[in-house]
């Protein structure tokens, strides 16, 4: 169709063979003890970053969706494992942001009730990331993408599970 | 007399404006005049749309007064080009009104154009409003799907030629609300484009109407997918860790398609092997399932080899396989025919 749009083929295999080794990675690093639940909450939790991350990677920053995650898992791992300064910055950066995100919805929400779907747009503004600051069009458009994205994702881990 | 033969023009061009009006672009683009460029934008879809079933009609009504405020637009421009030059001009391009017409004819023809220019204002105000009342009268589904229908063929042209093109001339010619509305016609339209591809991703929103109902579904399946990568993450982290090993896991992605990875293993790893501009030369047959093997970012090379039979008729065997298979026959009986995988052996 149009150029933006990702060939699935090669999405699919990126982003498993992306999956597979943050895989082998965890699981190398620190392979599983014990099965007690705190140590699966935590291996659930670096599964699913290595998930999203692998997800956002694969699409190559192309898409507005997987620009904001990325920004997203690095200042968490900045958060992590960085110095308070880091984290001032990271924090003033994503103040500023949100202020200027919030000042474009405004006035994004006021296009948006015009059409008739202004509750249901802002619920689909928090679920895809990087919403936040999207008109109507872009964020059908990027929803659209991340759906594919995420039934590719479910498929696989299905696939690995 | 000159006049009186121009007279009828203007209301030829209200009234039955459309079988009259291609011709005359034709005309007024061998003139290369910029104007009637960038209306003519607006022409070659208008046949197109009248021409359909008559349910469209109100759909394309509100459109014919758009492209007909762009005539009266540009219509005073080409007379005064037309009264610059000499007549012959004027003779070809209006060949089948005025019989002739001398140069001397400039001010009557001002004067018939600001008649038309009005005779269009209040047609179009008469047709804006008749088309806000039909528009209010039809029901939601109807409305969305003619306009989708009518908007998209638009949309194609914008895309086509540069879409500021239109859009600009229309406000410089001081006619801001109608930019407006024209400019907000094509993100309705391109919203309910995006809400159809929607409609094809999300299973089950075919059935729902309206498009807040559509989000909701729409909504709902986002959330469902998010939680099911959770889960199935949470059942990742819990199970036997075994499960991870490369090879297990490579197995358990090529449980599916084993009945076909014989005959694909043979000639990917040849192609694979050689340069990565050879695939390219005949990519025009196989672009779609050839990109992605150049575009590993390879590990190391047995592991990524390893990694790409295993993967590739997984991948192929999803969803949309059944147009990936065809592809995939086409270049195994390409490549077996034209003795093409032996030429890649030597080349490597």
């Amino acid at each position: 169709m149009s150029p933006h749009h990702l060939n699935p083929s090669s999405l699919k295999s990126r982003f498993t063979t992306r999956f597979l080794r943050a895989l082998t990675n965890i699981n190398a690093q620190n392979p599983i003890s014990s099965s007690s639940p705190r140590e699966i909450l935590q291996r659930y939790r670096r599964i699913k970053v290595a998930a999203d991350k692998s997800m956002a990677y694969s699409v190559r920053s192309r898409r507005t969706w997987s620009r904001a995650m990325r920004w997203k898992l690095r200042s968490r791992s900045w958060r992590q494992a960085s110095s308070v300064r880091r984290l001032k910055i990271t924090t003033t950066c994503h103040q500023a942001i949100m202020k200027k995100t919030a000042h474009e919805r405004e006035s994004k929400t006021t296009t948006g009730e015009e059409v008739g779907f202004g509750v249901q747009t802002d619920g689909l503004r928090e679920l895809v990331p990087g919403g936040e600051a999207m008109d109507i069009c872009n964020l059908l458009d990027e929803t659209a993408h991340y759906i594919k994205c995420l039934t590719t994702q479910v498929q696989r881990e299905q696939i690995a599970s | 007399m000159a006049a009186f033969s121009f007279q009828p023009h203007p209301f030829l061009l209200d009234s039955i404006f459309l079988p009259n009006t291609p011709t005359k672009v034709s005309g007024f683009m061998e003139e290369g005049n910029i104007n009637s460029n960038c209306f003519s934008q607006f022409y070659p879809p208008e046949p197109i749309q009248e021409s359909p079933l008559d349910p469209k009609f109100h759909e394309s009504s509100c459109l014919d007064h758009s492209s007909k405020l762009a005539h009266s637009d540009n219509e005073p421009s080409v007379t005064k080009k037309q009264s610059t030059d000499d007549s012959t001009v004027v003779d070809k391009l209006e060949s089948g009104e005025q019989v002739t017409q001398n140069v001397t004819l400039t001010d009557r023809k001002r004067k018939t154009r600001s008649r038309t220019t009005l005779n269009s204002a209040q047609s179009k105000d008469a047709k804006e409003g008749k088309s806000k009342k039909q528009r209010k009268r039809n029901d939601v589904l109807k409305n969305e799907k003619k306009e989708s229908k009518a908007d998209k063929k638009d949309q194609k042209k914008a895309t086509e030629e540069p879409p500021t093109g239109y859009i600009h001339v229309r406000a410089r010619r001081g006619q801001a609300t109608d930019s407006h509305s024209l400019a907000e016609r094509v993100r309705r339209e391109k919203i309910s484009e995006r809400m159809k591809i929607l409609q094809r991703l999300v299973p089950g929103c075919d059935k729902v109407t309206g498009k807040a109902l559509m989000l909701d579904e729409i909504i709902n399946y986002v959330q469902s997918l998010q939680n099911q990568v959770e889960f199935l993450s949470m059942k990742l982290a819990s199970v036997n860790p075994m499960f991870y090993d490369f090879g297990v896991d490579l197995e358990a992605l090529m449980v599916r398609p084993e009945r076909v990875n014989g005959s694909i293993a043979s000639p990917l790893p040849s192609l694979q092997q050689c340069n990565p501009t050879q695939p390219t030369a005949f990519a025009d047959t196989t672009t779609t399932t050839f990109v992605p093997a150049n575009n590993y970012p390879l590990l190391d090379a047995s592991a990524a080899l390893l990694l790409q039979q295993g993967q590739r008729p997984n991948v192929f065997s999803q969803d949309n396989g059944s147009l990936l298979w065809d592809v995939e026959d086409q270049r195994q009986k390409f490549l077996n025919s034209s003795g093409l995988n032996d030429n890649l052996c030597c080349f490597h």
